[in-house]
């Protein structure tokens, strides 16, 4: 049981690093753009998700019990230090829009005097001080923390229904196809794609040939959490009002009222969008994390210890200081664009483990 | 020759007083005692040797009377001496050593109950079922156990640890349950133990645990009923001689949360009472924490009405909401402590004192607030509620982790402390095996068992972590 | 070691930045909007608890006011005559004066929906008559009363028991405004004119309005907000008086379940409202008797006819006031979303077809059989 975890724990961590940009960034790109027809889109983008997703499964059966970057020294020889440039590129950039959502959700609703970047502080030595520690640990809070959320989200859901108008959904049609398909693509490039970064975890799962089985169950149960979530903010909201706010699912946590109570719990069903911050953070760095390791073939704990610091301190740092100075509403919504150049590595992997098949049979 | 013997002995014991020598004679022959008075009992040197040579009528030399001893005495404590160290160490330890002019010095057990009798549990109480406990003598202690597992499986193995105070550790297991990797593991790690005296089972416990942390990774128990069932489970129990509670290898997080008298209830009011603790160590961590943030940071948490009163009492109060909280906590442990200091007779009338002194006096005059007052006692109480001390203490120290944090960011930081204390829990391992278990790693059945305490016709199977010979535990 | 060290650091930093004891807010539960002159002006009731002699907490409540040139600097003007911050977390009622009610009702809404202090399930109120800072005032014989908690509770008791107001939400309220082809009502407040000594209320709440256009229309009646209620599902029990030879009786009108639809065949467009209510007797005549089957088919269509009255009063205000309380647009644009366009700028009222069924059953008496008066 030394460094091995269990692929239930990897199943967390990809339902994490999927649903973790939506409550800031990707529900109001989505409602904005295809009102009542967010459904659809959703509904849409899930068949089509398939296939990034089958091709990621696919490309991982031919990675046996090595990392992600010893698999592309050995299939690209030297492209493959490029195509693994460009991962760790994209992953700091998931990482960088995270940490801004995050702390721009917390310090606008919650704390509002509070300097942004006491917050980061703080919150980036609790990240690289789980890091430091053996891969078991992180895994396993992960998972812990996960239940957690998935009992108050389902308790939150139950609480909500007596608002539901199923009236609001209607008309069901009311933006044209263009809208629709743009949305849908937003919806697909934020949780299919990043779940190449799972396949890191592949060295270390004890039962592997459940990997592909858990990926697969882990991308069905972020969608529906999804829909379910853009489901009800429409259903009790109506789109002329989810539009207004910039955190849907916070209003929505506002409303919540039962048994004469339990009421204004929002600060407390909070955490589920923290946790989801903090599985993708924790997820991303890991990979980073060991990339950087086995690139530069350090040894020594120590350094390693000082690296983790070094990355989960920086990262928020910097993202903050960008987005405070150059506040740029183009880099937020291009950012599914931005996402999905993941896509291209992803389809050059996939061609060449077609190769690769094809020259085994011949 | 024998005087010349007496010479060496008592300067090698630096002239204690204790040691005694007595010559014997017998048919011109001379026999020499040793033996340390305040470690033997007189009547056992008297039943054991003299009696018997009264009427010895063969040559008087060591093998006849040591054979003929061998013969007569009933138990088998007629042990030869190896060395003159062994010779010391066995005075030391209440034998009686019998010398000869010529021939090798033989050894009789004649050892004094230095123990009080088998009474009452001080620390683990409960209404139903047994109320015996361990006392500080070994051979009790072993008895106590043995006379509840009757089988041969129960395997006792020995060791001594320390360099002057020669300890006896025993390792208790059943053979046919327990992991053999997990008992050579703990054996090896006794037996690199370097110190110069074990007084009590928490040195060992202290050496040999995994992770230095507040939660208590090794279990001690001061019951043999409990003892035997954790050994019925699969688990390894240490005993350390001269001392009266047990250590209990692996422990997981679960197991404090269990008290003895949950196997002596029905199990539907033990599920209620066990849910009530999970819910007693939420309360205890999180109150005082959900207290300041909400008065501080987060004031849309609570009713308002509720928000109304809470600024009223505290108009004028004129310290910041933590470092009352803080002050209270201290009040609270400094009164706990001397609570057991305090001699039983003059108990009560201090403890009144304190009440009032801390209830009536200090509201009235303004420096805490009755609301604070409420939440520290009542987080206090609750945390009191566990009968594992290691675990009480725990929770104070975790509890102050989340009030500062809860005073750096509200209910932010409150949400971040929660996530160093699941790190934190989830990092332990308790010899090799995960701290958290059932929760981490998963094993639906064992997690509602931990819970909810299933009916004994349901738990009929042992945990898959601590066994890998015997998984049925009844076929009811 | 490094715990430890990062420990002790926190500790120096035990204040925060958003740290704000409790005996530094004002909490706010009630806020008037005025507008005079170019500026808003505000008037804040605050929840304040003072220590009287004997030890025990009495609530008082204090009127904060300020202004300003947009209602969020009018709030900021607030510190400069008050000692402590004004919080917003818990405000439960909005009442806008009678100046705003003119023509600046949106404007009063970007602050409190836009500041993450405001919940958005506060209620509002309109006052056509008299500035909101005159409704808030307490009254010179209880100083000590909330204005607010009496507000809230008299609106919602009202809603529930009285049929002719309803309680509005600020979401409920924006909903409606924000939505296509329904315009929303808001319920009415004013002072009472002559005050007697012992009388405990100030206040009345009556009617609602409408909003169209950043302000009210003409008010709707007791009967038109009854006929609202019942289509809305808002009540649970209220009173009417049909007349039964002349004679008006009490009816009660229990758990209504109404259902409206829109639906357009052959470019004609029509609106069947369905109402399902119980009804039970409540004060009648001593000389009808209503164990007799006959009397009792009477006393039933004559509650129907008196539900069909209001509905058609209420019909014929929009048609008038060119205004859509119901929704029917709404629903057109839910349901025949390519047609919107062709009914968006016509008044629906007038070239729709109503077809109302009214399900009534009354099988409660009460207490007595026949008449006892």
């Amino acid at each position: 049981m030394n460094g091995k975890i269990s692929s239930g724990q990897v199943m967390t961590s990809a339902v994490g690093i999927s649903i973790a940009l939506f409550p800031g960034l990707a529900n109001f790109l989505i409602l904005t753009t295809s009102k009542n027809a967010s459904l659809l889109s959703i509904l849409i983008s899930f068949i089509i998700g398939f296939i990034p997703v089958l091709a990621i499964i696919y490309i991982g059966k031919h990675i046996k019990n090595e990392s992600l970057l010893s698999f592309l020294k050995n299939k690209f020889k030297s492209f493959g230090y490029v195509l693994n440039a460009f991962l760790i590129a994209l992953a700091l950039f998931i990482l960088f829009l995270g940490s801004w959502l995050l702390f721009d959700f917390i310090i606008s609703q919650f704390l509002t005097r509070t300097s942004y970047y006491l917050i980061a502080i703080t919150f980036s030595i609790i990240i690289a001080f789980i890091l430091s520690k053996e891969i078991e640990t992180t895994s396993r809070t992960i998972f812990i923390l996960f239940i957690l959320s998935m009992i108050i989200m389902v308790l939150i859901w139950i609480c909500l229904v007596p608002y539901i108008k199923l009236d609001n959904l209607k008309p069901y049609i009311d933006v044209p196809l263009k809208n629709i398909l743009k949305s849908s693509y937003i919806f697909l490039s934020f949780t299919t794609f990043p779940l190449i970064y799972t396949l890191n975890f592949k060295k270390i799962t004890k039962d592997v040939k459940n990997f592909s089985r858990k990926i697969i169950v882990s991308y069905i149960t972020s969608c529906l959490i999804l829909a379910i979530f853009i489901f009800i903010i429409i259903a009790v909201y109506g789109i002329d009002l989810a539009n207004l706010f910039t955190y849907p699912v916070y209003s929505l946590f506002k409303k919540v009222q039962a048994f004469g109570f339990i009421e204004r719990i929002e600060n407390v069903a909070a955490i589920i969008i923290i946790i989801s911050f903090f599985t993708q953070f924790i997820s991303i760095l890991y990979y980073i994390k060991d990339n950087i390791k086995e690139l530069f073939k350090i040894k020594s704990k120590k350094k390693i210890d000082i690296l983790t610091y070094l990355l989960s301190l920086i990262i928020p740092i910097t993202s903050i200081y960008y987005f405070k100075n150059f506040y740029s509403v183009p880099l937020i919504e291009k950012s599914p664009y931005i996402i999905s150049t993941l896509a291209i590595i992803i389809l050059i992997i996939f061609i060449r483990c077609l190769f690769i098949k094809k020259v085994k049979t011949s | 020759m024998i005087d010349k013997k007496i010479e060496t002995i008592k300067k090698d014991f630096k002239n204690s007083p204790d040691i005694i020598f007595r010559k014997i004679k017998i048919k011109n022959k001379e026999l020499l005692l040793v033996f340390n008075a305040s470690l033997t009992r007189s009547d056992n040197i008297n039943d054991f040797i003299l009696k018997k040579l009264t009427n010895f009528d063969k040559k008087i030399t060591r093998d006849n009377i040591y054979n003929h001893l061998q013969n007569v005495i009933p138990e088998n404590i007629l042990t030869d001496v190896k060395d003159k160290n062994d010779l010391y160490t066995k005075i030391n330890s209440g034998f009686t050593i019998v010398i000869f002019e010529n021939g090798a010095p033989f050894a009789i057990e004649t050892k004094e109950d230095l123990s009080r009798g088998v009474s009452e549990p001080l620390t683990e109480k409960s209404i139903s079922g047994p109320k015996d406990a361990f006392t500080e003598n070994y051979q009790t202690n072993i008895g106590l156990i043995r006379k509840r597992i009757k089988t041969n499986n129960l395997v006792i193995e020995e060791q001594t640890v320390g360099k002057q105070t020669k300890t006896k550790v025993a390792i208790f297991y059943m053979d046919n349950i327990a992991k053999k990797s997990l008992v050579d593991d703990i054996k090896n790690r006794i037996e690199k133990i370097d110190i110069d005296g074990i007084l009590d089972s928490t040195y060992i416990k202290e050496i040999i645990e995994d992770d230095h942390s507040a939660f208590p990774t090794i279990e001690t128990t001061e019951r043999p009923d409990n003892a035997s069932l954790y050994l019925l489970d699969g688990k390894v129990c240490i005993m350390v001689e001269n001392s009266p509670f047990l250590l209990v290898i692996p422990t997981f997080f679960s197991d404090l949360f269990h008290a003895s008298e949950d196997h002596y209830q029905s199990h539907i009011n033990v599920s209620f009472t066990r849910i009530i603790r999970y819910i007693a160590f939420a309360f205890a961590i999180f109150l005082p924490a959900f207290y300041i943030a909400v008065t501080t940071y987060n004031h849309e948490t609570i009713p308002v009405t509720l928000l109304t009163n809470f600024e009223a009492q505290r108009e004028g109060v004129p310290f910041p909401a933590i470092v009352e909280a803080l002050g209270l906590t201290l009040v609270f442990e400094i009164l706990r402590e001397s609570d057991i200091r305090m001699p039983h007779l003059s108990g009560t009338a201090i403890s009144i004192l304190g009440a009032i002194v801390l209830g009536d006096a200090a509201v009235a005059a303004g420096i805490v607030s009755p609301i604070m007052v409420i939440v520290i006692a009542l987080s206090s109480i609750c945390s009191l509620m566990f009968s594992h001390i290691g675990m009480v203490n725990a929770i104070r120290l975790w509890r102050i982790i989340f009030m500062i944090f809860a005073t750096l960011a509200g209910i932010i930081g409150i949400f971040f402390a929660l996530f160093l204390l699941i790190a934190h829990l989830s990092n332990l391992k308790s010899f090799g095996k995960p701290y958290m278990y059932p929760l981490i790693p998963l094993n639906k059945k064992f997690l509602k068992g931990v819970i909810v305490k299933e009916k004994i016709e349901n738990d009929n199977k042992r945990m898959p972590i601590l066994t890998n010979k015997n998984y049925t535990r009844s076929r009811l | 070691m490094k715990k430890i060290i990062i420990l002790f650091t926190t500790i120096f930093l035990l204040s925060g930045c958003s740290y704000m004891d409790l005996e530094d807010l004002a909490i706010i539960s009630a806020i008037g909007v005025d507008y005079d002159n170019d500026k808003f002006k505000l008037s804040a009731q605050v929840m304040d608890t003072g220590q009287v002699e004997n030890g025990s907490m009495e609530e008082k409540s204090i009127i904060y006011e300020s202004e300003g040139e947009t209602i969020a600097k009018a709030i900021r003007n607030f510190s400069e005559k008050y000692p402590k911050n004004v919080y917003f977390g818990h405000l439960e009622v909005t009442v806008l004066g009678k100046d705003i009610v003119k023509n600046k009702i949106s404007d009063t809404f970007d602050y409190f929906m836009r500041s993450p202090e405001v919940r958005s399930s506060g209620f509002i109120l309109i006052s056509e008559e008299d500035t909101a800072r005159k409704i808030l005032e307490p009254q010179n014989e209880k100083p000590n009363s909330f204005a607010s908690e009496q507000l809230k509770s008299s609106l919602e008791g009202a809603t529930k028991r009285n049929g002719s107001v309803n309680d509005i939400t600020f979401e409920e309220f924006l909903s409606n405004y924000l939505q296509k082809g329904i315009d929303p009502v808001v319920p009415l407040i004013k002072l009472n004119e002559n005050q007697s000594e012992n009388k405990s209320s100030k206040t009345t709440i009556e009617n609602l309005a409408v909003v169209k256009n950043n302000s009210i229309k003409k008010s709707l009646n007791d009967e038109q907000s009854i006929a609202y209620n019942t289509i809305n599902n808002k009540y649970y029990d209220i009173v009417i008086t049909p007349k039964h030879d002349g004679k008006p009786f009490g009816a009660l009108l229990l758990n209504p379940k109404s259902k409206m639809d829109v639906k357009i065949e052959n470019n004609k467009l029509n609106v069947n409202i369905k109402i399902k209510v119980e009804t039970k007797l409540n004060e009648l005549d001593e000389k009808i008797d209503p164990t007799n089957p006959k009397i009792r088919n009477s006393l039933n269509s004559e509650i129907k006819g008196e539900l069909k009255k209001y509905i058609k009063s209420l019909i014929n205000y929009c048609k008038d006031e060119d205004v859509d309380v119901l929704g029917i647009g709404n629903m057109i644009y839910k349901n025949y979303y390519k047609d919107y366009d062709k009914y968006k700028d016509k008044n629906l009222y007038d070239i729709a077809n109503f077809n109302i069924s009214i399900d009534s059953k009354m099988y409660r008496f009460g207490k007595i059989r026949k008449g006892a008066a």
